[in-house]
């Protein structure tokens, strides 16, 4: 009873400093609309432009704009799919782009390419980097063009190839007139009116999620890298929320109320656990609104929605155990800092390398060596696998329970040893 | 000139009280260092340096499917497992243990020689599914190849079949035919590989005006220099509003001392902390890391000083207009993160406020893209004071705001 009066009057004064209440509110409003706006359709490592989703912007420089084959080069290196094709005709104006950083790559297809092909000369394209270039994009880039390259030519190489045949068959005169140049023709364009109905191996994009819904579903409910950061962001705020505790806690120690407030005839455990229970509440406000924007109100704005998943009981239990680990974490703070510039400044960058360690802003399969094993020394880690499975894993309470175990035992650790050190004077 | 003796009296005074908490001085100069090499690390420096986990399964026994496998293995940017069972395989994607399975079913091999439909599944890991789709051009470039194949085996097929019975009755005959079709599939597919009609040439820039560096830890460090100066922000605000609620300002406004003395001695401490950051980070970096410090001292003093004084003034508006601690500090950590990762200070080989669009423009508006613009075009293109006089004048410029607020809104009681 008395651990909720202490939670209760703490909570009025929190109340009475209005620009914190809205500071509460805001942050995670201010911080998700900004990543959203930011990384909408942009997607690892931009290329300068913003671009759908699925595509790459891959601007072109076609000097051979009248010539068929560049035409057909390129209608096939759009219908990979991977990249969005941006046509622009001036070569210095893309050359002068990619000097400055404003480009980052750009293909040059030459005056006499559709000429060589047709004569059976070899001709290259031009991918011109800048050093800048993301190499997953390039990745994806330099092996659509291959692709495409191939695409176009798979008719070529089954002309060649019937004609070798022919020249070998020369010899059987039984066989000989079989390999025609009618006949040859005949079953390239047998062949290649099926291969525009349908290609003979396709590559099908799937998702353990929403398998059986089809291909197109699958891509639609693949996230964008602004809803991989989103939750990410979210983890690292909800562990920053620990200094609140951890200031809250030291400025009851420097004015000197804790040790006023002990002559009251409350016990030291009420005092504390009623100031817990208080920030408890409000980082799980802030992981409320969160969750409500990110999920909801940021349609409103047009942006795309972060998925919260299905199972309601499995994010709760998630989000809880995070709550408490952070404000188990804000009370180990307090007992370890000596000043308050350590409580906002130092504390704030071990917990953004925790943060980054933990797997918040990249993937951790991009991680050097060994360090992705250390990622699980840091709380940060199980909230962050733990949300990703329920938001774009499909997964449930039974998959993620063990991130909610772990995220409790550090909050154990947390307390047990800062009430341990702490000191009320 | 007395008031400037008094406020560098206050700065003096200021820095012995920060030289006493070590830790401090020790967070704001060696975390921006062990924050850097991290993200170096995650980030390496090439395409070699990308692994991604994909799990294969490959469920056919023909030579298509295990051509398939063939080619992911010796793929350098794919570190491939291989199964058996694709309902585990599956179970590693959704666990997050992989990025992506590659499923090839039991009868791939028997469709494309039959001229059918033949599909490759790849299950990617929604989490991931940016780096996903690496894995599924890659496949379906392998897809492309084999499909040639499929394409002139079967042509060959179909064009023999009309050669009468008879020609193929002497099962000699039809054994040449056939060793004929493989030798025109071999030589097809080596022409593809070593002398394909169309050849992709990667060409990167190079020049003195063009951007490039040595090591990616060398560009990753100023960036996170310029992130970390602006934690000065959160710092200076709070200590200025913790001495307003506990009187302390009150009573030294009451001392001999001018207020623009008292206010300025206090953030010239702080911008000497900013540019004490900036000269050992950026000693360090070019001592050990080979970091380019350009050809132009003034022009890295100059920005330098538009960065300390840009984080000072924020930090003191900042103090100016929240009412409690608690706001200046939340505030400030919006100003450090927010605005930091907008600026590109996670990705500054890929800095946002070089490209188009609006991205490219919010980010450009933020003083940390404009600080991080200015080093790079001193250090890394040898720019001159002339280069980055519209990133100086804008940062200048920002100051000058700044201050005006502050001093406009600013309560010492």
């Amino acid at each position: 009873m008395k651990l909720l009066s202490v939670t209760l009057k703490d909570l009025q004064v929190f109340v009475r400093d209005r620009g914190a209440v809205f500071l509460l509110f805001l942050l995670p409003f201010a911080f998700i609309a900004v990543l959203s706006l930011a990384t909408q359709g942009v997607t690892l490592g931009q290329n300068g432009a913003d671009s759908d989703q699925a595509r790459l912007p891959l601007t072109v420089v076609n000097n051979d704009a009248q010539g068929q084959a560049a035409q057909e080069f390129l209608a096939a290196l759009n219908d990979t799919g991977k990249v969005e094709i941006v046509l622009e005709d001036q070569q210095a104006k893309v050359e002068r782009q990619l000097n400055d950083a404003v480009l980052r790559y750009a293909l040059f297809i030459p005056s006499d390419f559709s000429a060589k092909l047709t004569a059976g000369d070899q001709v290259s394209v031009r991918l011109a980097l800048h050093p800048f270039a993301n190499q997953a994009d390039l990745l994806t880039v330099e092996r659509a063009i291959v692709r495409a390259a191939r695409e176009y030519l798979t008719m070529g190489y089954l002309n060649d190839g019937l004609e070798q045949m022919a020249a070998m068959q020369a010899a059987n005169p039984q066989a000989a007139s079989t390999f025609s140049k009618e006949r040859i023709q005949q079953q390239i364009e047998a062949q290649q009116a099926q291969a525009e109905q349908r290609p003979l191996i396709t590559v099908a994009t799937t998702t353990p999620a929403v398998k059986g819904e089809g291909q197109a579903a699958a891509e639609e409910n693949l996230p964008t890298y602004g809803q991989f950061l989103v939750v990410g962001m979210a983890v690292l705020f909800v562990f920053l929320a620990a200094q609140n505790t951890a200031r809250s806690i030291y400025e009851e120690k420097r004015e000197g109320t804790f040790r006023r407030l002990m002559a009251a005839p409350i016990g030291k455990a009420s005092l504390l656990d009623g100031k817990l229970l208080l920030n408890f509440l409000l980082v799980l406000v802030q992981v409320a609104v969160i969750l409500v924007t990110g999920g909801f109100v940021i349609q409103l704005f047009g942006l795309p929605p972060l998925n919260l998943g299905t199972d309601l009981l499995g994010l709760v239990v998630v989000c809880v155990a995070t709550a408490l680990c952070s404000t188990c974490l804000g009370i180990f703070i307090a007992a370890i800092a000596r000043t308050e510039s350590q409580i906002s400044g130092f504390s704030t960058l071990v917990l953004f390398l925790a943060g980054m360690l933990g797997g918040a802003f990249v993937p951790l399969f991009l991680f050097p060596g060994g360090l992705a094993n250390l990622s699980r020394i840091v709380p940060h880690y199980w909230a962050v696998q733990g949300l990703y499975g329920l938001f774009f894993r499909g997964q449930t309470l039974a998959d993620v329970w063990p991130n909610a175990v772990a995220l409790l035992a550090f909050a154990a650790a947390f307390l047990v040893i800062g009430v341990r050190r702490f000191k009320f004077e | 000139m007395d008031t400037i003796r008094k406020a560098l009296a206050v700065a003096v005074k200021e820095i012995q009280v920060f030289s006493k908490d070590r830790v401090w001085m020790i967070t704001m100069l060696a975390v921006p260092l062990a924050v850097g090499a991290m993200n170096s690390a995650m980030q390496g420096g090439g395409s070699d340096d990308i692994h991604l986990p994909v799990i294969a399964v490959n469920q056919d026994a023909g030579a298509y499917g295990e051509s398939i496998a063939k080619v992911m293995a010796n793929i350098d940017q794919i570190d491939l497992q291989t199964s058996n069972a694709p309902a585990a395989a599956e179970e590693q994607v959704r666990t997050g243990q992989v990025l992506a399975a590659v499923l090839i079913p039991a009868d791939f091999t028997q469709r494309i020689d039959d001229y059918q439909p033949a599909v490759i599944t790849v299950v990617l890991d929604p989490a991931q599914a940016e780096f996903g789709r690496i894995v599924t051009t890659i496949v379906d470039e392998i897809a492309g190849a084999l499909a040639i194949q499929g394409e002139i085996r079967y042509g060959i097929k179909e064009v023999l079949a009309d050669t009468s019975p008879d020609a193929m009755a002497n099962p000699a005959v039809a054994r040449a035919a056939q060793a004929q079709a493989e030798g025109v599939l071999f030589t097809q597919l080596q022409r593809m590989e070593t002398e394909a009609p169309i050849a992709v040439q990667k060409e990167t820039l190079e020049g003195k005006q063009v951007l490039v560096w040595d090591n990616i830890f060398s560009i990753i460090l100023p960036a996170w220099t310029v992130m970390f100066a602006f934690f000065i922000v959160p710092a200076l605000s709070t200590q200025l509003l913790t001495e307003k609620e506990a009187g302390t300002l009150r009573r030294l406004v009451a001392a001999p001392l001018p207020r623009s003395a008292l206010i300025g001695g206090k953030v010239l401490a702080f911008l000497l902390v900013v540019l004490l950051q900036v000269v050992v980070l950026f000693s360090i970096g070019a001592i050990f890391m080979d970091m380019p410090l350009g050809e132009s001292p003034l022009a890295l003093i100059l920005t330098t000083l538009a960065l300390g004084l840009t984080a000072t003034t924020l930090g003191m508006m900042i103090a100016a207009l929240a009412r409690s601690v608690s706001q200046a500090d939340s505030i400030g950590l919006l100003i450090v993160f927010v605005l930091g990762f907008l600026s590109g200070a996670l990705s500054p080989q890929n800095p946002p406020y070089r490209g188009e669009g609006l991205m490219a423009t919010v980010s450009s508006l933020i003083p940390q893209a404009q600080a991080q613009w200015a080093y790079l075009t001193v250090m890394f293109q040898n720019g001159g004071v002339a280069d980055i006089l519209p990133q100086l004048a804008y940062l200048f410029g920002l100051s000058l705001v700044f201050f005006l607020i502050a001093v406009w809104r600013f309560r010492y009681e």
